[in-house]
């Protein structure tokens, strides 16, 4: 390996001893870089715990999240119920395994909204430029000029309180951000000679744009997206906490904060158990987030 | 460079036109009939009419639109809340002090302890004081504000006592929510100068200032934070603009009597003007923070600023910098 | 008495210096038992290819090399007499202190021009103070005399002085490179290392450039280590040259030695890739193969794989340097002496 063996020479030999060097492209090198980010590996599991967590509700929840158990209101936790009850006698714990199922589609869909139309838009803005460019981002300016949560909450008040509207609502809140990211990466590959000559054997600029652009832009464009989607998380819990969008019973955990407000002299314990979900949630996202960053972002360790 | 700071204020009002608008369409679209709201229950329909002339409700909506954007230009007429009857402007002024105050001082506290931390952090990677930077950091990010709010409010008034419970009758009411509020600028900052400074560290002048045989000390100092410092500047700016829409939330946990707590109390009696109006004042008073910051980049960064003005020596300077040659 | 004053100390000497980057995916042997010395007034050309280590080497003597993933495993390397290496049990406050003496040197005795001028300049510090900033850092004077000398400096490579205050972004390629130059000449160092100066430059900027360091080198006696893939330049301005190959010296002399009785198949190799003024070739002949990968050299010569004339034998050991004349080197089991032909 090298012409003089040192300690770390032979670090390395030993580990190589398993490993074949197979072709390596950027993508591969990425995820290889991801997978040795301790805390990207923290972040994904929490995220795929939470996931499941969701999908299989009805088998993990002791109860459902309408069961009232009404001989023991507002009781604190205890063997049959972990996390409590709350005012009407319903299990916190099964109303917080349930809440991931309305605020993880909501925050998905969210972010799928707003990457569907931030991406044309912006894709549209890199590669055609010019005055198009101009207007754009002149519109895209005075979008973003109301802060994103409070253009959800006007939206959602015109348009109505059901969980479409709140989808609706919070991406228009996220699209000029997601505009400007998928503009941003595209431009820095737009003036690649490769486009040029793209173009000079014939390929139309649907083609060039979607081949050949785009895949560049996946690498800020992923990392966006993963970061929207914790910052999505909590817009949607801060959006039910005011009473906007997703109102109760449904135990959102923003909502379900909401509701247990009122007991913080008396069950304080009402507040705490949503609240981590809501932190755990976030926190995988962000954990991910960073992760990804660092693993995009080609250095010397 | 006067004449980029006047274009930059004269975009100011597209923009502003822009959010009125915009404000406008939401209020059009939202179901309910302002006359009969501001009337009450027990209007007759002819007062109902009435009032509907008297707001204008049966003109064309172009017409209303255009009044709509007169009125608030000349008179800074938001409207009447529903549930005072009172012109909204009146109220929100009244209550934008508070709102603030709480922005300003978290955004200080943010610069003052966020940044030293994040160029610390930065400048011992790898070591363990920067894994519990990041670490910590990242953990208070996913807070939400409201509940780190609640958390604290059940530990320092409800267990403890220490701490008033809402309001800000005494000063020691405003001690959650500056650190709540303060605690989110300062972990935002941290990330920021931490990465700025990790980027400006690896760059190839950095290598040419050690190769002029200058001190760590000065390298930090002159020509890192000099050149990391330059993006965190605009992240403060836009962060403080951040912080006037993002403490919703948090004023309604602690009952602070601010525009945020306004707007959320509109939105439970569906107080439409009121909440309308809160958020299109807050979203102009942003337009502007949001201009202040594009200006004060294009003065700190040289780049930008001899782009922007093209500025060459005055005869002034040149005749002092030749004389010093000769002496030489 | 001539004998005398020409043994003067040399200004650097190297011997058997070994420098490895240790990454997480493998440990890249950048040098590989390097040894030269320059004397006063020398011009080194050091040639090779992208990656035969010689940017490393030039970073060894600033000691500039980034710790952490670089690592000096052995070797010495002596400046004016005084070795900058520690042995690896060096204690913290020792290597703190050379770390001091290495800032004062850095400058004023050693300096450095860097290959890419578009990101060696703090783009928000003006071109002017960037040069009396070295000046003020090594040199006693007072503020506007170090601001004085730096107009004397931008004059010297060819930008006027009223530019003092603008910003690296104003200029052009060259006026950059030219400014990284002036950074580097403003206390007179003794050894200036130059990597690949005018790679990044137009021809006629260059040809400025060298001129401009030759006239550094008549006038003040500065000794030069000219990193370069350009023979013409070794050719205008050296008077040594060493050829680099997967981090080892594989033939050093004079470069009258090395462009008239090169002996190193690697050497010979470079000459025969050049297209010639004189005849008219249908195609070059290019040295066979890649460059060998630092990942992964082997116990035997590295340049085995590409060499037109190795042998069994060439696989069972690893060569060292033999002296085949006055103060030439080669690196090959097949090195002969010059006057047996």
């Amino acid at each position: 390996m090298a012409k003089i063996t040192t300690s770390a020479v032979k670090k390395i030999n030993s580990r190589r001893k398993g490993e074949k060097r197979g072709r390596s492209t950027p993508a591969k090198d990425a995820w290889r870089r991801l997978i040795r980010n301790k805390m990207a590996i923290v972040g994904m599991i929490i995220i795929i715990a939470l996931i499941l967590m969701a999908i299989f509700a009805p088998l993990i929840a002791p109860y459902g999240y309408s069961d009232m158990d009404v001989i023991n209101m507002l009781s604190g936790p205890s063997k049959e119920h972990w996390f409590g009850t709350d005012q009407l006698g319903r299990d916190m714990l099964s109303r917080c395994i349930y809440g991931a199922r309305i605020t993880l589609p909501i925050a998905i869909f969210t972010v799928a909204v707003a990457c569907l139309f931030g991406g044309v838009l912006g894709i549209l803005c890199a590669y055609f430029g010019g005055q198009f460019d101009n207007i754009i981002m002149r519109i895209l300016d005075i979008w973003g000029s109301i802060p994103g949560i409070m253009l959800s909450i006007a939206v959602v008040a015109a348009l109505g309180n059901n969980m479409y509207v709140l989808v609706i609502g919070l991406s228009v809140g996220a699209v000029p951000n997601m505009a400007r990211t998928f503009r941003g990466a595209i431009f820095t590959v737009v003036d690649n000679d490769y486009v040029e000559a793209s173009r000079s054997i014939g390929a139309g600029n649907f083609r060039i744009m979607f081949k050949h652009l785009l895949p560049n832009a996946v690498g800020p464009v992923i990392l966006a997206v993963v970061q929207l989607l914790g910052v999505e998380v909590l817009c949607v819990s801060m959006l039910s906490f005011l009473g906007v969008g997703v109102q109760p019973p449904t135990p959102e955990w923003g909502s379900l904060l909401s509701t247990s407000k009122e007991f913080l002299n008396t069950a304080s314990y009402l507040c705490i158990f949503p609240g981590i979900f809501i932190v755990l949630t976030v926190l995988g996202f962000n954990l991910l987030g960073d992760g990804l960053r660092d693993a995009l972002d080609p250095r010397l360790k | 460079m006067a004449r980029y700071i006047i274009k930059r204020i004269l975009w100011i009002i597209p923009i502003m036109l822009g959010v009125i608008t915009i404000i406008f369409i939401i209020s059009s679209l939202t179901p309910g009939d302002p006359a009969a709201s501001l009337l009450g229950s027990t209007a007759t329909q002819e007062e109902i009419d009435a009032m509907h002339h008297t707001l204008g409700l049966d003109q064309p909506l172009i017409k209303q639109w255009w009044d709509y954007i007169v009125g608030i230009v000349t008179r800074f007429d938001l409207g009447d809340s529903y549930q005072t009857r009172q012109p909204v402007i009146n109220e929100v002024l009244a209550r934008f002090p508070v709102t603030l105050t709480l922005a300003l001082l978290a955004t200080a506290i943010g610069i003052v302890v966020g940044i030293p931390l994040g160029v610390l952090s930065a400048l011992k990677q790898y070591t363990w004081v920067d894994n519990v930077v990041l670490v910590f950091s990242v953990l208070l990010i996913s807070l939400p504000n409201f509940w780190l709010g609640m958390m604290l409010l059940n530990i320092f008034s409800v267990q403890l006592g220490w701490l008033p419970s809402y309001g800000i009758a005494s000063l020691s009411g405003w001690v959650l929510p500056i650190m709540v509020a303060g605690l989110q600028s300062t972990t935002q900052n941290i990330r920021i100068t931490r990465s700025s400074m990790l980027e400006v560290m690896r760059q190839d002048y950095i290598r040419t200032a050690r190769a002029k045989g200058q001190t760590e000390k000065i390298i930090v100092t002159k020509h890192m934070l000099r050149n990391a410092l330059i993006p965190v500047a605009t992240s403060v700016g836009s962060g403080l603009g951040n912080q006037l829409g993002g403490n919703m939330a948090l004023e309604s946990v602690f009952s602070l009597p601010g525009v945020g707590n306004y707007i959320v109390k509109a939105i439970t009696a569906i107080n439409t003007p009121s909440m309308l109006g809160g958020i299109l004042f807050v979203a102009l008073v942003f337009v502007l923070v949001n201009i202040a910051v594009d200006i004060a980049y294009v003065i700190i960064d040289p780049r930008l600023k001899t782009r922007v003005t093209g500025k060459k020596m005055s005869k002034k300077e040149m005749k002092k910098l030749l004389a010093k040659q000769e002496v030489a | 008495m001539e004998e005398i004053i020409k043994k003067s100390a040399p200004v650097v000497e190297i011997k058997d210096l070994v420098v490895h980057y240790e990454t997480y995916d493998g440990v890249v042997a950048a040098v590989n038992g390097v040894s030269f010395s320059i004397e006063p007034k020398d011009v080194l050309g050091l040639v090779g290819e992208t990656g035969a280590g010689k940017t490393t080497i030039a970073l060894s003597v600033m000691q500039l090399l980034p710790m952490p993933p670089s690592r000096i495993v052995q070797g010495s390397i002596k400046l004016d007499g005084e070795e900058l290496i520690f042995p690896s049990g060096a204690k913290k406050a020792e290597k703190k202190a050379m770390e001091k003496k290495m800032q004062e040197y850095r400058g004023k005795k050693v300096s450095m021009i860097f290959q890419d001028p578009m990101t060696a300049l703090n783009p928000v510090q003006p071109i002017g103070d960037q040069i009396s900033e070295v000046i003020e850092l090594h040199e006693k004077m007072s503020k506007s005399e170090a601001e004085g000398r730096a107009c004397d400096m931008l004059e010297m490579v060819g930008i006027r002085a009223e530019r003092y205050k603008d910003y690296p972004h104003q200029l052009s390629g060259g006026m950059k490179q030219r400014v990284v130059i002036a950074i580097a000449l403003a206390c007179s160092p003794e050894l200036l290392i130059a990597d690949e100066p005018t790679t990044a430059l137009d021809v006629t900027i260059q040809a400025q450039v060298l001129d401009m360091m030759k006239d550094l080198r008549n006038r003040f006696g500065t000794a030069m280590l000219l990193i370069t893939h350009d023979f013409g330049i070794v050719a205008d301005i050296c008077n040594k040259c060493a050829v680099a190959y997967a981090g080892e010296i594989v033939e050093i002399g004079s470069v009258e030695d090395i462009f008239d009785r090169p002996q190193h198949p690697y050497t010979i190799g470079l000459f025969d890739s050049i297209p010639s003024l004189t005849k008219d070739v249908k195609r070059l002949t290019p040295v066979q193969g890649l460059t060998v990968d630092p990942n992964d050299l082997p116990q035997y010569c590295s340049f085995y794989d590409r060499c037109s004339k190795c042998t069994e034998e060439c696989k069972g050991c690893d060569p060292k340097l033999v002296e085949v004349g006055p103060g030439h080197l080669v690196k090959c089991i097949f090195a002969h002496k010059e006057d047996e032909e």
